[in-house]
C-alpha cells in the first residue's frame, strides 16, 4: 500500500509539474515571471548482492530531491525565491540537508551604473580563488552568501563589486558566532575602453584584482586564532586574436582550519592559462599550484559545505561512465597541475578526413603533491599550532595525485553514420583523492566506442561500448549502452555496467608502503533501463536498475554516490 | 559624480583589506581553566575512520588541560567506520547503544562529538575542530548535581551504587545513564598513510548496563539537598574485557533536551 501510494504521489507531481511547465511568461505592465523546477526521487529495493538490505534502506523507500525557482522582473527591478525540498534527501546527499523551505530569496535593482542585490545571491571574483558562490544541484551544493552585494560600472571599461553577508550552511539560520561573516570586494579594469591610445589596438587587457576577509570570533581555548582572515588575488586576462590568456596569483594570510590542520602558515596559488583557436584547430595550455588554500566561512568545518573560494581543477571532465569513474578531486592543502588539449580537425576531402572530416583531440593532465619541508618550529609536517612546514613557490614534490593522457576521435563516416572512439591512460592516487591510506595509485586504461546511426531525419540509434581495465581497486569493468532516439521527444535505452574484476575475481598489488593488498571482489552487473520525453522546456526521464557506486565530481567537488537498486524519475521544466 | 562613485568603492576595498590579522608565535593561549562541573565528550569513531586519530588527540589533549576526572571521554565505535571486515579490522567495537545512538542523532561525519549533547544549531553533533570551545563554556556552567560511584566485580559480572546529590532544584524528568568503558585496546586502526596494527584505542565504550537511554529517576522533581542512588548488579562483562582496564561511566540527563545535566567516571579496580 505503502509503495502504491508513493507511485500515485510521483504520477500527480509529474502530471502537476507538466501543467507548471505549460505556463507562458506573464508580461507587459506587471512585469515578467519565469521559473525553472526539478524533481528527483528514488525509489530504493534491497538487493543481496549489492548488500542493500531493508534495515539499510530503514523504512525510507522513497527519497526526493526537488527545488524550483520563481523569478520577477520589472523594468530595473527583479526578484526571486527558490524553494527547495530533500524528503528526505536521496541516498548520497548531505542528509543536513532534509527538510523543505524557501532556502534562497533576493531582491535586485539594477541601472546602467548600479547594480544592487540584498538577500541570496551568487558570485564569483576572477578565477574564483579567493571567492565564487555557487550552486550545483547535482552535488547538492549551496555556498549562496545572504547579504548584499553591489555592483558599479561608473566607467565604461570599469567594474566594481563589493559583498558582505553569510553563506548558506544547509538549513541553519546564521546566529551570532556559528559560523563566520564574509566582505570583500574586486575590480576589473578593461584598459581599451579605459586609455584612449588603446581603443583600436587588437591586444585586448582585462587587469582585475579582489580582496576578501572572513570574520569568525576566536571562542578557542587552545589556540589564538585569527578573527579576521583575509585573502586577495591578482589577475590579467590579455587576448590577441584567437590568442587568450589569463593568469591570477591568490595570497591568503594565516588561516589556522580544520582542513590544513590548524596551522598559521599563509597560502597562497597561481593559475594561469592560455589557449589558441582558429578555424579547424584550437590548442590550450593550463598549470596551476595551490599551496595552503582551503578557505571556509567556518574554521572548523571540513567536507563541502561553507567554501569561501574555488580552487579550479585541472583535469579533463568525461562524459562516457567508465572514463569518469576516476575523477580528480582538488587538494586545497597543495597540488600542482599541468594541463594540455589540443584539438584537430583533419580537413574535408584528406586522406584521413574522407568525405566529412575528423576530428580529433589529444589531452593530457597532470597533479602532483608540492614539495614541502619542515618550518623551524614543526616537530613534523602539518603539526597543528606551529606554521607547519615551508614550501618554495612553484615547488613541486615527488608525488603523483592524478594523471590522464588520452585521445579522442570523432568521425562522420557518411550522412547517416557517425563514430568516436576515445582511450585514456589513468593514474589515479586513491589514498590522497579518496583519503583511503594504504590504496595503491589505481592504473587504468578505458577505451570506449560511441557509434550512431541515423536511419531516418528524426530516428537514430546509438551503441556504446567501453572497458575499464586495471589490477587495481575493484578491477576490470566493461560497459554497454543501446539508445534509440525519436527527436526530439523520445528516447529508450538499455545499459549494463560488468564489474567482471579478473579471472579469479582477487585484486591483489602491493601498495606504497610495500604492503600486499588483497581482496575478494564479486563479479556484479549493473543493469540499468531508462526513457525519457522531451516536450519544449520540459524533460521528464525514468531508469530503473542497479547503480554502481562512484564519485560524482563537478569542477573537482565531489560526492559519493552509493551503490543502490531502484526506480528513479528526474523531471526539469522552466518557463 | 564618477569620482564619488570611485571613492565609495575604494573605501569598500580598503574597508576589507583592513580586515587581516595576522598571529604571531607562539600560538597557543595561555589557558585559563575554570572547572565548575564535569563534562561529557562523546567522540563518535570508527576502526576504519582514517581522520579519527586527529579527534582522539584532540581528546587527549583537551584532558590534559581540563583534567582527565573532569572531561569523561566516551569512544563510541558505531557506524559505517567501525564495521567489522576481514582482515586487520575484523574486531567488533559495536554495541547496541552505540549503533542507536549513531542512528537517533544522524552520525554520518566521521570524526564527530557531542559535548554533553548539548545542541548547536539544531543538532548535538559537533565537529572535531569545535570541541574545545564548546567544552570551555560548559566547564563554566554551574552544576545542579553530582555524582558518586560505587562499584564491584564479582565473578566477571558489575554491580555499583550511584549516588547523585542534587545542588539546585530540579523539575523536569532526568535519567541516568550507566556505561562500561575499557581503556588500552591494542587494536588495528587506520591512520593517515596506513595503519597502525598496534594502536591503543582509550575510553571505548563495551555496553550500556541499564539499556541505551538509561532510565528514569524515581521523581520527576527534586530539591537542592535531594540525594538519590540508584543501584545496578550482575551486568556481566564481555569474554575478552580486562577488568583492570574497566571503569563504570554515569550521567544523568535531561529527558526532554537530552542535555547531560552531570557526569562521572570511576575506575573498576580502584
Amino acid at each position: 500500500m505503502n509503495h502504491f501510494l508513493q507511485k500515485i504521489t510521483a504520477i500527480v507531481f509529474l502530471i502537476a509539474a507538466f501543467s507548471f511547465s505549460g505556463l507562458a511568461q506573464q508580461s507587459g505592465k506587471y512585469g515578467q515571471v519565469s521559473g525553472s523546477f526539478q524533481f528527483d526521487a528514488q525509489m530504493y529495493q534491497p538487493d543481496s548482492q549489492l548488500g542493500i538490505t531493508d534495515s539499510i534502506i530503514n523504512g525510507q523507500t522513497a527519497r526526493m530531491n526537488a527545488f524550483g525557482n520563481i523569478i520577477y522582473r520589472l523594468g530595473n527591478f527583479s526578484a526571486g525565491i527558490r524553494y527547495e525540498a530533500y524528503l528526505p534527501p536521496m541516498a548520497g546527499y548531505d542528509s543536513r540537508l532534509e527538510g523543505q523551505g524557501f532556502a534562497n530569496r533576493w531582491a535586485r535593482y539594477k541601472t546602467g551604473i548600479v547594480d544592487v542585490t540584498i538577500g541570496n545571491f551568487y558570485e564569483q571574483f576572477g578565477t574564483g580563488m579567493i571567492f565564487r558562490a555557487y550552486e550545483e544541484w547535482t552535488l547538492g551544493y549551496d555556498n549562496s552568501v545572504d547579504g548584499a552585494r553591489v555592483i558599479l560600472t561608473p566607467l565604461k571599461g570599469l567594474t566594481i563589486k563589493g559583498i558582505w553577508g553569510t553563506q548558506r550552511y544547509f538549513w541553519d539560520k546564521y546566529e551570532k558566532n556559528d559560523r563566520g561573516i564574509i566582505r570583500g570586494g574586486d575590480f576589473d579594469f578593461f584598459l581599451n575602453d579605459l586609455l584612449p591610445f588603446m581603443t583600436e589596438n587588437k591586444t585586448k587587457i582585462t587587469l582585475g584584482g579582489g580582496m576578501l576577509s572572513r570574520y569568525q570570533a576566536d571562542m578557542d581555548p587552545i589556540y589564538k586564532l585569527p578573527e579576521n582572515v583575509a585573502s586577495w588575488s591578482g589577475r590579467m586576462n590579455l587576448s590577441y586574436g584567437s590568442f587568450f590568456w589569463l593568469t591570477e596569483y591568490a595570497h591568503k594570510i594565516n588561516d589556522p582550519n580544520a582542513i590544513n590542520n590548524f596551522i598559521y602558515k599563509d597560502g597562497q596559488a597561481l593559475y594561469s592559462s592560455m589557449s589558441y583557436s582558429q578555424k579547424g584547430f584550437g590548442a590550450s595550455l593550463s598549470m596551476k599550484w595551490i599551496d595552503n588554500m582551503g578557505f571556509k566561512s567556518d574554521r572548523a568545518v571540513t567536507g563541502q559545505s561553507l567554501d569561501i573560494n574555488f580552487l579550479p581543477p585541472l583535469a579533463k571532465t568525461h562524459s562516457y561512465s567508465l572514463s569518469a569513474m576516476y575523477p580528480y578531486a582538488t587538494q586545497p592543502n597543495g597540488e600542482a597541475a599541468i594541463q594540455a588539449t589540443i584539438n584537430y580537425h583533419l580537413p574535408k576531402k584528406s586522406k584521413l578526413g574522407g568525405k566529412y572530416g575528423m576530428g580529433i583531440e589529444f589531452n593530457f593532465a597532470r597533479t602532483q603533491s608540492i614539495k614541502k619541508t619542515l618550518s623551524s618550529d614543526a616537530k613534523e609536517i602539518g603539526e597543528s599550532g606551529t606554521l607547519g612546514y615551508e614550501a618554495d613557490f612553484l615547488s613541486i614534490g615527488d608525488d603523483l595525485y592524478f594523471q590522464d593522457i588520452g585521445i579522442e576521435i570523432d568521425k562522420k563516416i557518411n550522412r547517416h553514420f557517425r563514430m568516436i572512439l576515445s582511450a585514456d591512460m589513468i593514474n589515479y592516487n586513491m589514498d590522497v583523492i579518496e583519503n583511503h591510506p594504504g590504496e595503491p595509485i589505481v592504473d587504468a586504461f578505458v577505451w570506449v566506442t560511441d557509434l550512431s546511426y541515423r536511419f531516418k531525419r528524426k530516428h537514430s540509434i546509438r551503441w556504446e561500448m567501453s572497458q575499464l581495465l586495471t589490477k587495481q581497486d575493484q578491477g576490470n569493468w566493461l560497459a554497454t549502452t543501446i539508445e534509440y532516439n525519436f527527436a526530439p521527444t523520445w528516447f529508450f535505452a538499455v545499459m549494463d555496467q560488468y564489474n567482471y574484476v579478473n579471472k579469479d575475481g582477487i585484486i591483489s598489488s602491493t601498495n606504497s608502503a610495500g604492503e600486499l593488498y588483497e581482496k575478494t571482489i564479486e563479479k556484479l552487473h549493473y543493469p540499468t533501463i531508462s526513457a525519457g520525453y522531451t516536450k519544449g522546456t520540459t524533460r521528464v526521464s525514468l531508469s530503473y536498475g542497479r547503480q554502481r557506486e562512484g564519485i560524482l565530481c563537478v569542477g573537482g567537488v565531489c560526492r559519493v554516490v552509493p551503490k543502490s537498486n531502484g526506480f528513479k524519475i528526474t523531471l526539469t521544466s522552466s518557463f | 559624480m564618477k569620482y564619488y562613485k570611485i571613492i565609495v568603492a575604494a573605501l569598500l576595498l580598503g574597508l576589507s583589506f583592513s580586515a587581516c590579522d595576522k598571529v604571531e608565535a607562539p600560538y597557543k593561549e595561555t589557558i585559563i581553566v575554570e572547572v565548575n562541573r564535569k563534562v561529557l565528550l562523546e567522540d563518535y569513531t570508527g576502526h576504519k575512520c582514517v581522520n579519527c586519530p586527529a579527534a582522539h588527540e584532540i581528546a587527549h589533549e583537551l584532558q590534559e588541560i581540563y583534567g582527565e576526572d573532569n572531561l569523561i571521554m566516551l569512544a563510541v565505535h558505531a557506524g559505517f567506520f567501525a564495521t567489522p571486515s576481514a582482515g586487520d579490522f575484523s574486531y567488533d567495537f559495536n554495541t547496541v547503544a552505540g549503533t542507536e545512538w549513531v542512528s537517533y542523532y544522524s552520525v554520518e561525519a566521521y570524526p564527530s562529538g557531542m559535548v554533553d549533547r548539548m545542541e548547536y544549531n539544531g543538532s548535538p553533533i559537533i565537529d572535531k575542530d569545535k570541541w574545545a570551545s564548546k567544552i570551555d563554556e560548559e566547564f563554566k556552567k554551574e552544576a545542579s548535581l553530582g555524582l558518586s560511584i560505587e562499584s564491584s566485580i564479582t565473578d566477571r559480572k558489575i554491580s555499583g551504587d550511584i549516588s547523585i546529590d542534587f545542588a539546585m532544584d530540579l523539575n523536569s524528568q532526568a535519567k541516568i545513564q550507566i556505561l562500561i568503558t575499557e581503556d588500552s585496546l591494542i587494536k588495528p586502526q587506520v591512520i593517515p598513510g596506513g595503519i597502525d596494527e598496534e594502536y591503543v584505542h582509550m575510553h571505548v565504550m563495551r555496553g550500556a548496563v541499564n539499556g541505551s537511554w538509561g532510565e528514569n529517576l524515581s521523581a520527576v522533581s527534586y530539591s537542592a539537598g535531594d540525594k538519590e542512588t540508584i543501584s545496578f548488579s550482575n551486568f556481566a562483562m564481555g569474554d575478552d574485557w580486562v577488568e583492570k582496564q574497566l571503569s563504570v561511566v554515569a550521567f544523568v540527563y535531561d529527558e526532554e533536551s537530552g542535555v547531560v545535566l552531570n557526569v562521572e567516571k570511576k575506575k573498576l579496580s580502584e
